[in-house]
C-alpha cells in the first residue's frame, strides 16, 4: 500500500457549472422518463414490433455492464492477484461499478414494459433463458457490490453517527452495527470479492450470448458462436481504461495530481488484453469467413471497421507506447478509444447488427430515448461526484503521515 | 383330336394369368397396395370390411347423366348457416353452363361413384372436426366449387353475391343472374382476327354462324373455362384455344391446298357469306332460313333447284297463295296447283291457256295483285 | 449441412463454457416444455386461400379485439402493402403476385407458427411463454415483465407488444385459441375459413395429409411442407404452389431456433460446476499470492 496516500472524502463544493449542466440533462431526461411511465414506451421511444430493443438496452444495459467491468477487473487485480500497488484505484473502480450496475438496473426498469414486476425473475425461473442468467447475475453482483461498499460507509460514519431529534437514541445502535459490519467484512470480504469476479465473468460473457438467439437477424459480423468469449475478453480489456479515464477526469475535476505512477502501470495490462480480444475477433472472422462482408459498403460493415480500427487497433498500438503510458493526455485518449470501441461494439451488436425479417422502416433512437440515456449517464456522473465528496473513495496524499494513524483506522484501510 | 387337347392345355397355361387378374381381390393383402386406400379401419374382416365409399383408384366419373333441363332449378343451401342466411344456388343455370365445360356435371360432381349423382354432403362432412381429414369438409367443398370459377373471373371474393347477412332480405334471384350476365364479355357480331399468314385477315361472322348457319353455342363452345367469357379483366387466366380447332369441324382446311385457306384468310375484311355467289339468289323468304333448312349435314353441296324438291307438300288449300302477291278470285280459288303451274313447275310462268284462250300471265291476273 | 453447423455451435458452446467456466461440459439443448406426440397443428394450404380475410375477423372476435363489420374485410386494398401481425390483429393475410400476369395471386395467412422448440419460450426471462401439450405456445400475463426478449428471439417475427400502454402492456400473439383448443374446440380462424384453407388436426396426420396432397397434385404444389422441419418443426404447416421465400416465409434450417444459446447456457451452468470451479481457482490464486507476499516479507 502506498503509505503516502489514503482514501478520504474530497472537500469540494458539489456545484460547479458542469454539474449544473449535468443536472439540467438529468431533469431533461427525467421529463421523458416521466412521459414514458405515464403514457407507455410507445410515447417516448421509436421501438416497434420490428425493433423490440433499442438504445436503452444496447447502451444503457449492454454497454453499461461492459463499462462497469472496471470493478471486477480491478478487484481481481488488487485482491486476487494481490497487486497492492493498485490499491488506490480499487475504491473508485468499485464505486464506478456499483453506480454503473445501479444504473443498468434503472435502465432496465425504463425499458421493461412492466417495470413493477422487475423482481419476478427472483422466483420465476427459466433456466433456458440467457436473459434470466444475466438478470440473476446482475442482481446478485449488484448486491455483492453494495456489500463490498459497506466498509466504505462504515469507515465514513464510525464514531460520527450524529442523528438529531427523536432519532438521537439510535446513534449508539447504528454505530454498533457499523462497527459489527466493519469487523465482519474484514473477514468476509475475500468471499464477496471472488464471488463478484465469478458473477461478472458469468454475466459479462452471457450478455454476448443474448443476441445469439436472434439467429439470422444479427449481422454475421457479430453473430458469432464465440460471442460470449469475446464479450468477456472485451470486458477484461475495457475495465482498466475505464478506471484510468475516470481517475484522470476526477483528478482534473478535483484539482488533484494525476496518479500517473499507478495508471501507467495499469495501462501496461491493457495492450495485451486488447491484443487477445483482437486476436479472437479476427480469428473468428477468419474461421467463419465473415471477411466477405467487408467487401460491401453498408452501415454494419462501416460500423464494424470503426469499432475494430478506432476502438481496438489504434488504442492497442497506443497502449504499447511508453510515451502514451507516461502522458496523462495520451493515456486518456487511448482509454477513451477503448471505451468507445467496446461501447460501439455493444451498440452495434444490439442495435446496428439487428435487422428484422420484415422491416418497415429502420430504427433510429428517438429524441426521448437519447434524452433518457443521456440523463441517466449525467445522473451517474453527478452521483459519483456526490459520493466521492461524502465517502472516502479517492486516495489523496496524506500531508502528515504518522505511524499512529494506521492503528486508528484499523479495519478500514487494507 | 390331339390338337384340341393341346390347345386346351395351352389355354390352361396362358389363361392362368388372365384368371389371376380377374381375382385380384383374392390375396390382395399381398399386393403392393396401401390398405388405407380401401379400408377405413385398421383390422378389416370379411364381415366388416369397412370399405371406403370409393377408393382413389376405383373412382369413376358419372355413369348416369341427366340433361340440364331436367335438373333441380334452384338448390337451397342451408346446411351451414352461422353468419349468413341460406344461399340459393341456381343449379339449373350452372348445369346448363357446365355443358360448355370439359367436365359437364362432373366438373362439380367429381369422383362420383358408379350409380346416381350424389349431392356434395354425401361425401363431404359438414362438421369441421372430422375423422378423415383427407376429404375436405362440406363448407370447404362448397366454396371450393363456387369460388374455383367465380373468383377466377371476378378476381374478388364477392361473398355478398351468394350470401345475405343474417336477418336481411335476400336478393331476388333474377337480380344476380342479370348481374352475372352483364359480367360476360359482349357477344360481338363479328370478330376480325389478324394472323401472321400471307393473307392475314380472318373475318369471323359470329352472329351469322348462330342466326343463319344454324349453329348452337355448344357446337363450337366446348371445353371452355368459365372465365373465357366471364372474365372481363385484361389479364384473364383463360387460354385461347387453337385457332383452327373450331372452324375445321365444318370448314375443310388443308394446309397443302391454298384454296381452302383462302376461304377464310384474306387481305381484307370479308363480308358474310352471301348465297348470290353460288348463282342462286335467295328470295326474301329463303333468305330468312337457316342453311340447314335446305342443306343437310355439314356438306353444303348444290341442291336441286326445283321448288318441289323441297316443297313437296304444296297443294291447294295448304298453301297461302297470298304470299306470292296474288290473291285468287272466286273462280280460281278451288283450282289445283297443277291446273295453272303445269307439271308443278312453280318456277315457270303459270299457263292460263289450259282453260282460257288468248289470256296470258301476267297481262291478266287470276284475281287481285296485293302488295 | 445443418447438422454440422449445429455441431459447430455446440463445440463453440463448449469452448465458450470452458473459458467462462472451467470444465467443458456437453449440454443438450433440451426444452423443459412439453412436446406431446399427439400435439395438434394446422395445415395452411395457401393454394386454396382466396384472401377473404374472414380469419382476421374471427380471430379478433375470439380475442375480444374490436372486429368491426365482417363485410369490411372484403376490402382488398389492404393487400397493397405487406402486413405483419400487430397488437390488434394476431393474424393477417397477405397477397403475393404469382409471377405471370395472368395467374391468380397467392394469399398467405400469417400468425404464430407455434414452434415445437419455441425460441420465445427459451428466451423468456420468467418462463411466461410455454409450449403446451396440445401444441399451443402461449403467454402468461401474470409472469411477463415486458422485456420483449421473446420478440428478439422469434425466428418469424410474430409477437407484438402494446407499446402504447403504460400499465400492464400485453404481448399479443396468436395463442392457437388456447381457451378453445384446450377444451377440445378448434381455432376460430379454422372454424370460419370458408375455403378450408386451414385444416386442424394432429400434427403428424397433417404432415401425412400434406404429403398426400403434394403427391396427388405434384404440378400444383412445390414439394416442400413449410414448418415440417423449419426451426425444428412447427405446429403450423404450410403448403404452397410457389417457393416459400417468395411468400415472405423466411428460409430456416432444421436446427431449433434456441439451440446454440441454450446449450451454451446449460454448458456454463451444468450443476453449477463451472462457476464453483472458477470460484475455487480464484480463491486458490488469492491464497497463493497472499502467501507469497507473506513469505516474501
Amino acid at each position: 500500500m502506498s503509505s503516502l496516500a489514503k482514501a478520504m472524502p474530497i472537500k469540494r463544493n458539489f456545484f460547479t457549472p458542469i454539474t449544473l449542466f449535468l443536472a439540467f440533462l438529468v431533469v431533461h431526461g427525467l421529463v421523458f422518463g416521466f412521459i414514458r411511465f405515464v403514457y407507455g414506451l410507445g410515447a417516448v421511444t421509436n421501438l416497434n414490433n420490428q425493433y423490440p430493443w433499442g438504445i436503452w438496452i444496447g447502451i444503457d444495459v449492454a454497454a453499461g455492464v461492459a463499462l462497469a467491468a472496471g470493478g471486477f477487473t480491478t478487484a481481481a487485480l488488487v485482491y486476487i492477484f494481490n497487486k497492492e500497488d493498485f490499491h488506490d484505484i480499487a475504491r473508485p473502480a468499485l464505486l464506478t461499478a456499483m453506480l454503473g450496475y445501479t444504473f443498468v438496473a434503472i435502465g432496465v426498469a425504463f425499458d421493461l414494459g412492466r417495470y413493477y414486476f422487475i423482481y419476478h425473475p427472483l422466483y420465476m425461473w427459466n433456466g433456458n433463458s440467457v436473459l434470466f442468467e444475466v438478470g440473476i447475475c446482475v442482481m446478485a453482483y449488484l448486491t455483492v457490490l453494495y456489500i463490498e461498499f459497506l466498509p466504505v460507509v462504515a469507515q465514513r460514519f464510525i464514531g460520527r453517527v450524529k442523528l438529531k431529534g427523536i432519532l438521537a437514541f439510535l446513534n449508539k445502535p447504528v454505530d454498533a452495527v457499523l462497527r459489527f459490519i466493519d469487523r465482519i467484512m474484514d473477514k468476509a470480504l475475500f468471499f464477496f470479492i471472488i464471488l463478484g469476479v465469478v458473477l461478472s465473468c458469468l454475466h459479462q460473457s452471457s450478455i454476448g450470448t443474448l443476441m445469439m438467439i436472434a439467429g439470422t437477424k444479427i449481422h454475421p459480423l457479430w453473430q458469432s458462436p464465440i460471442a460470449p468469449l469475446m464479450y468477456l475478453l472485451s470486458a477484461f480489456a475495457v475495465g482498466f481504461p475505464m478506471v484510468i479515464m475516470e481517475s484522470l477526469i476526477s483528478s482534473r475535476s478535483f484539482g488533484l495530481k494525476p496518479e500517473m505512477n499507478v495508471l501507467s502501470k495499469l495501462g501496461r495490462f491493457v495492450g495485451p488484453l486488447l491484443a487477445v480480444y483482437l486476436a479472437f475477433k479476427l480469428g473468428d472472422m477468419a474461421v467463419r469467413e465473415t471477411y466477405v462482408y467487408l467487401n460491401e459498403f453498408s452501415l454494419p460493415t462501416v460500423m464494424w471497421l470503426i469499432e475494430i480500427v478506432v476502438g481496438v487497433v489504434i488504442p492497442l498500438r497506443m497502449f504499447l507506447y511508453d510515451k502514451v503510458l507516461k502522458s496523462p493526455f495520451w493515456l486518456f485518449i487511448a482509454s477513451i478509444l477503448v471505451i468507445f470501441g467496446v461501447l460501439l461494439n455493444r451498440f452495434d451488436n444490439f442495435v446496428v447488427a439487428y435487422t428484422p425479417l420484415y422491416s418497415v422502416k429502420p430504427y433510429w433512437p428517438s429524441y426521448g430515448e437519447i434524452s433518457v440515456t443521456v440523463g441517466v449517464i449525467a445522473l451517474e456522473i453527478l452521483l459519483y461526484r456526490l459520493l466521492v465528496i461524502i465517502f472516502p473513495v479517492i486516495s489523496q496524499p496524506v500531508k502528515l503521515p504518522t505511524s499512529g494513524m494506521k492503528i486508528k483506522l484499523k479495519g478500514v484501510v487494507r | 383330336m390331339r390338337t384340341t387337347y393341346a390347345f386346351l392345355f395351352l389355354l390352361c397355361i396362358v389363361g392362368q394369368p388372365l384368371q389371376a387378374q380377374k381375382e385380384i381381390y383374392k390375396n390382395h393383402a399381398k399386393a403392393p397396395l396401401d390398405c388405407n386406400e380401401c379400408h377405413t379401419c385398421q383390422n378389416p374382416s370379411y364381415k366388416s370390411p369397412c370399405l371406403t365409399l370409393f377408393p382413389e383408384f376405383k373412382r369413376e366419373s358419372l355413369t348416369l347423366r341427366r340433361p340440364a333441363d331436367e335438373v333441380e332449378a334452384l338448390v337451397k343451401i342451408d346446411t351451414l348457416m352461422q353468419y349468413y342466411e341460406a344461399s340459393i344456388f341456381k343449379h339449373k343455370l350452372h348445369a346448363e353452363m357446365s355443358a360448355f365445360s370439359t367436365g359437364g356435371c362432373a366438373s362439380c360432381h367429381h369422383n362420383n361413384p358408379p350409380g346416381d349423382i350424389l349431392p356434395c354432403i354425401d361425401c363431404h362432412e359438414p362438421a369441421a372436426e372430422r375423422e378423415n381429414l383427407a376429404v375436405i369438409g362440406l363448407k370447404g367443398a362448397y366454396h371450393g366449387q363456387c369460388l374455383g370459377c367465380h373468383k377466377q373471373w371476378s378476381h374478388k371474393t364477392d361473398c355478398e353475391k351468394c350470401h345475405v347477412e343474417k336477418g336481411k332480405e335476400p336478393l331476388p334471384p333474377t337480380s344476380l343472374i342479370l348481374e352475372m350476365s352483364q359480367l360476360t364479355e359482349p357477344i360481338l357480331p363479328k370478330v376480325i382476327y389478324e394472323t401472321e399468314e400471307d393473307n392475314p385477315i380472318v373475318t369471323f361472322h359470329h352472329d351469322a354462324h348462330h342466326n343463319q348457319y344454324g349453329l348452337e353455342c355448344i357446337d363450337c363452345h366446348k371445353n371452355e373455362t368459365c372465365d373465357r367469357c366471364h372474365d372481363k379483366s385484361e389479364n384473364k387466366v383463360a387460354i385461347e384455344k387453337e385457332p383452327h380447332e373450331n372452324c375445321q369441324s365444318c370448314h375443310d382446311c388443308d394446309s397443302e391446298d391454298d384454296k381452302t385457306c383462302l376461304k377464310c384468310h384474306d387481305t381484307k375484311e370479308k363480308p358474310p357469306f352471301n348465297h348470290k355467289i353460288t348463282g342462286w339468289v335467295l328470295n326474301r323468304y329463303h333468305e330468312k332460313l337457316e342453311c340447314l333448312a335446305c342443306h343437310s349435314g355439314t356438306r353444303f353441296t348444290k341442291l336441286n333447284k326445283t321448288c318441289t324438291a323441297c316443297h313437296k307438300n304444296w297443294k291447294q288449300g295448304s298453301f297461302d297463295h297470298k304470299v306470292t302477291g296474288v290473291v285468287f278470285d272466286e273462280n280460281h280459288e278451288e283450282n289445283d296447283c297443277a291446273d295453272c303451274h303445269l307439271q308443278r313447275k312453280f318456277d315457270q310462268k303459270p299457263a292460263c291457256s289450259e282453260c282460257h284462250d288468248e289470256i296470258t300471265w301476267p297481262e291478266r291476273v287470276p284475281g287481285e295483285l296485293v302488295k | 449441412m445443418n447438422q454440422s453447423r449445429r455441431n459447430f455451435f455446440k463445440t463453440a458452446g463448449v469452448i465458450g463454457a470452458s473459458i467462462a467456466g472451467a470444465k467443458p461440459t456437453m449440454a443438450a439443448a433440451e426444452s423443459k416444455n412439453i412436446l406431446s406426440d399427439d400435439r395438434m397443428g394446422v395445415l395452411v394450404d395457401t393454394t386454396r386461400c382466396i384472401g377473404c380475410r374472414r380469419c382476421e375477423f374471427a380471430c379478433r372476435e375470439a380475442h375480444d379485439i374490436d372486429a368491426g363489420q365482417m363485410l369490411d374485410y372484403d376490402d382488398r386494398s389492404v393487400f397493397d402493402t405487406l402486413r405483419r401481425p400487430e397488437v390488434d390483429s394476431l393474424t393477417v393475410v397477405n397477397e403475393f403476385k404469382n409471377g405471370e400476369p395472368a395467374a391468380e395471386a397467392i394469399n398467405v395467412k400469417v400468425q404464430c407458427m407455434h414452434c415445437d422448440h419455441p425460441a420465445c419460450a427459451s428466451a423468456c426471462i420468467v418462463g411466461a411463454i410455454t409450449k403446451q401439450q396440445n401444441g399451443a405456445v402461449i403467454w402468461d400475463t401474470d409472469k411477463c415483465i415486458g422485456c420483449r426478449y421473446c420478440m428478439v428471439a422469434c425466428p418469424f417475427q410474430i409477437p407484438a407488444f402494446e407499446y402504447q400502454k403504460a400499465i400492464q402492456p400485453r404481448l399479443m400473439k396468436c395463442d392457437f385459441c388456447f381457451s378453445r383448443t384446450s377444451q377440445g374446440g378448434i381455432p376460430a380462424c379454422v372454424e370460419i375459413c370458408p375455403m378450408e384453407v386451414l385444416t386442424y388436426g394432429k400434427r403428424y396426420e397433417l404432415v401425412k395429409l400434406a404429403r398426400k396432397r403434394i403427391e396427388q397434385n405434384p404440378e400444383k404444389y412445390v414439394n416442400h411442407i413449410y414448418g415440417e422441419t423449419e426451426v425444428g418443426g412447427t405446429s403450423w404447416l404450410y403448403l404452397a404452389g410457389k417457393d416459400f421465400k417468395d411468400l415472405a416465409l423466411p428460409a430456416h434450417g432444421s436446427a431449433p431456433a434456441p439451440g446454440a444459446s441454450e446449450s451454451l447456457q446449460h454448458g456454463i451452468f451444468k450443476y453449477f460446476i463451472p462457476p464453483i470451479s472458477l470460484f475455487a481457482i480464484l480463491g486458490g490464486i488469492m491464497w497463493l499470492s497472499k502467501n507469497k507476499e507473506e513469505t516474501g516479507e
